[in-house]
């Protein structure tokens, strides 16, 4: 068992000790080269010290803004196996968790219609609902590839949770579930998002691999913020900067 | 519309850029009529906090009509003269809630890219960085302002612009810093930097009873505005010498005990003198620290023993050298954050309204917009005293 309980389930699976385990030993060599950095730059002195210290500080900012190093997050992943052609196949769970200013049972309620998910879900365009609970799912992943699926609930606790699974013949079969954990007093509710895809095997299999790149923990947990906005805000904000001379430098 | 764009280092330009556009329900777009340059647009200018873009638009502290506005804003109206709270927060997160505003959830378009940085991500601002959300400031002819319905206060007739201005941060800003202290009768207040924020501490001290108020700064001319402005008590760093003189100097100002609330209106560019100075100022070129916090461990230092060290003075990444054993041993109480302005807004406008304080004493210089490029310039060498420029497009 994980040493600390997070509120999403996949943390409870063997294969996802796996990938905290994995995930602890990334954060501690990260942290060691840039500790390690420091150390000889304090013990060196003098110029090149300083050029040390200064490599470690770069590392740092670089791993906090992402760019350069993977940046730790904190949402369970375990990435699917990659093949020799470096694309996933196999097995990927994705779990992510917020707390959102808002009831269980309205947060319940507005979930439980899936069509309101492609207001907030990057990924998903359009979501159809049929009169026998059955839902028609459409996907669009950044390079513009196309998805469609059927999916139905399996599982529907009002004001608790929802599992739904997608149907026979979705080119990438997955199943998900939503529960809302009423916090503590005054906090609203606490959202927990688990996905399981399964990422076909073989290279003439017509995996999406632009649709399976884009998911990720960092992208569940931006949906679920996108959630949390648009359910205390009533819009997801944009900075979008209207266009401007963009000559020069970056910082 | 034309408007102040950063392209790097010390590099401001005035463009024309396309003019902003309603984008959700709860925007609305003002017509700028005053805007000034912050003390923390220096940090932009001189390439201190990371998260810059060429062509980003500047610029947090700005007022004016509005001429727009989306179908959720039902509480203002077009023509009406708004002043605009730097900090861009939602009203009706947990934070916002809590009159935490500055610490909004939902306001940061990146949250996740401050998460990384900070753990959490605090409110967007405006004109300052993609870090905090990529906004396009308000030194321009028009500005789009997100949350309208909640942020932007109608300013009374009676109020000036050049009396309004300043709710957007500084003032807010400088009285948070000590309403934040828990201040008791008698309490000795000491304000590192006597720039515009230092100057409203310095008044907002004063107005909320402190019992002695010690304004510090290397400038001359900024100590000499905090005398006369406020009548307190000054000490000039530069002459007073390194952090240890300092510290020795408040304490035989307060008969041993320390200011009882000592504030950093500073922030990351700190200047001192000696080794110490120089030995940051190579670490922060070298980016081995990005900031300069001579000031905020000369606070730590002189505190009294469970004393209040506020800050308000803007920081972005590392420091180092902090003297945390102080911290500790001395059972320090530290008081932080950007300015909840919505929080403050109207008991201050209410001030303002009232006559208690007339802003508009911190401004040196007044300008177009056009001129902006060298106002900057001007401000960051504090040439002709420069502590406050007004812009007008
Ligand atoms: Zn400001
Ligand atoms: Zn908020």
């Amino acid at each position: 068992m994980p040493a600390y309980r997070p509120i999403n389930r996949r943390h409870d699976s063997p294969a996802t000790l796996d990938s905290q385990q994995e995930q602890d030993r990334q954060q501690a060599l990260t942290l060691a080269a840039s500790v390690g950095s420091l150390m000889v730059a304090m013990r060196r002195g003098g110029l090149s010290g300083l050029a040390f210290g200064a490599l470690s500080g770069v590392l740092a900012y670089r791993a906090s803004t992402g760019r350069g190093l993977k940046g730790a997050g904190t949402d369970a992943v375990r990435y699917a196996e990659k093949t020799l052609t470096g694309h996933r196949v196999g097995p990927l769970e994705l779990s992510a968790s917020v707390t959102i200013k808002r009831s269980p049972e309205d947060l319940y309620a507005h979930w439980r219609d899936f069509s309101h998910l492609p207001d907030f879900m990057s990924l998903i365009t359009d979501v159809r609902v049929a009169p026998d609970g059955r839902s028609h799912w459409t996907a669009r992943a950044p390079d513009g590839q196309t998805l469609e699926w059927d999916a139905e609930i399996t599982a529907d606790v009002p004001s608790e949770s929802i599992a739904w699974a997608s149907l026979a013949g979705a080119d990438v079969p997955h199943h998900g579930e939503i529960r809302f954990i009423p916090g503590p007093p005054g906090r609203g509710t606490e959202v927990a998002l688990d996905l399981n895809y399964t990422v076909p095997h073989g290279l003439l299999s017509a995996a999406p691999l632009g649709f399976v790149n884009a998911l990720s923990g960092e992208a569940l947990r931006e949906d679920l913020r996108h959630f949390k906005q648009w359910m205390e805000s009533g819009e997801i904000p944009t900075g979008t900067i209207q266009s401007t001379p963009r000559d020069g430098d970056s910082i | 519309m034309k408007a102040v764009c950063w392209h790097g280092v010390q590099d401001m330009r005035v463009d024309t850029v396309d003019d902003p556009k309603i984008l959700n329900p709860r925007d609305a777009i003002i017509r700028v009529t005053s805007t000034a340059i912050c003390g923390s647009d220096l940090h932009l200018y001189g390439g201190f906090m990371p998260g810059m873009q060429a062509g980003d638009i500047v610029g947090h502290e700005f007022m004016g009509e509005v001429v727009e506005l989306g179908s959720g804003v039902t509480n203002l109206s077009v023509g009406q003269r708004v002043v605009v709270p730097f900090t861009i927060a939602c009203g009706q997160c947990f934070f916002c809630d809590s009159g935490y505003h500055s610490l909004c959830d939902n306001s940061n378009p990146n949250a996740a890219v401050a998460e990384k940085m900070w753990g959490q991500s605090p409110a967007g601002l405006f004109g300052y960085t993609h870090i905090l959300g990529g906004y396009a400031g308000g030194q321009a002819e028009y500005v789009r302002v997100p949350y309208a319905d909640v942020g932007p206060m109608v300013v009374p007739d009676s109020v000036s612009d050049e009396q309004a201005l300043f709710l957007t941060d500084i003032f807010p800003t400088g009285y948070q810093a000590i309403a934040q202290c828990d201040m008791q009768p008698g309490d000795v207040v000491a304000v590192w930097g006597c720039g515009p924020v230092g100057q409203f501490a310095i008044a907002s001290a004063k107005m909320l009873g402190a019992g002695r108020v010690i304004a510090i700064d290397t400038v001359a001319e900024r100590l000499l505005m905090a005398e006369q402005q406020h009548g307190v008590e000054t000490l000039d760093a530069r002459q007073t010498g390194n952090t240890l003189q300092i510290v020795e100097a408040l304490r035989d100002m307060t008969a041993g005990r320390g200011p009882d609330i000592c504030v950093d209106a500073v922030g990351l560019e700190a200047h001192g003198v000696g080794l110490e100075y120089w030995y940051d100022n190579i670490k922060q070129s070298l980016m081995m620290e990005t900031a300069r916090p001579i000031v905020l461990r000369q606070a730590i230092m002189a505190c009294r023993k469970a004393g209040t060290v506020s800050i308000p003075g803007v920081y972005g990444g590392l420091a180092d050298k902090i003297p945390v054993g102080a911290l500790m041993n001395k059972a320090l109480t530290i008081k932080t954050g950007q300015t909840h302005v919505q929080h403050y807004l109207k008991p201050l406008m209410d001030h303002v309204e009232r006559g208690d304080i007339d802003p508009s004493f911190v401004i040196t210089h007044r300008t177009r917009l056009d001129d902006a490029p060298e106002a900057y310039r001007m401000f960051q060498a504090k040439r002709d005293n420069c502590v406050k420029v007004v812009m007008q497009p």
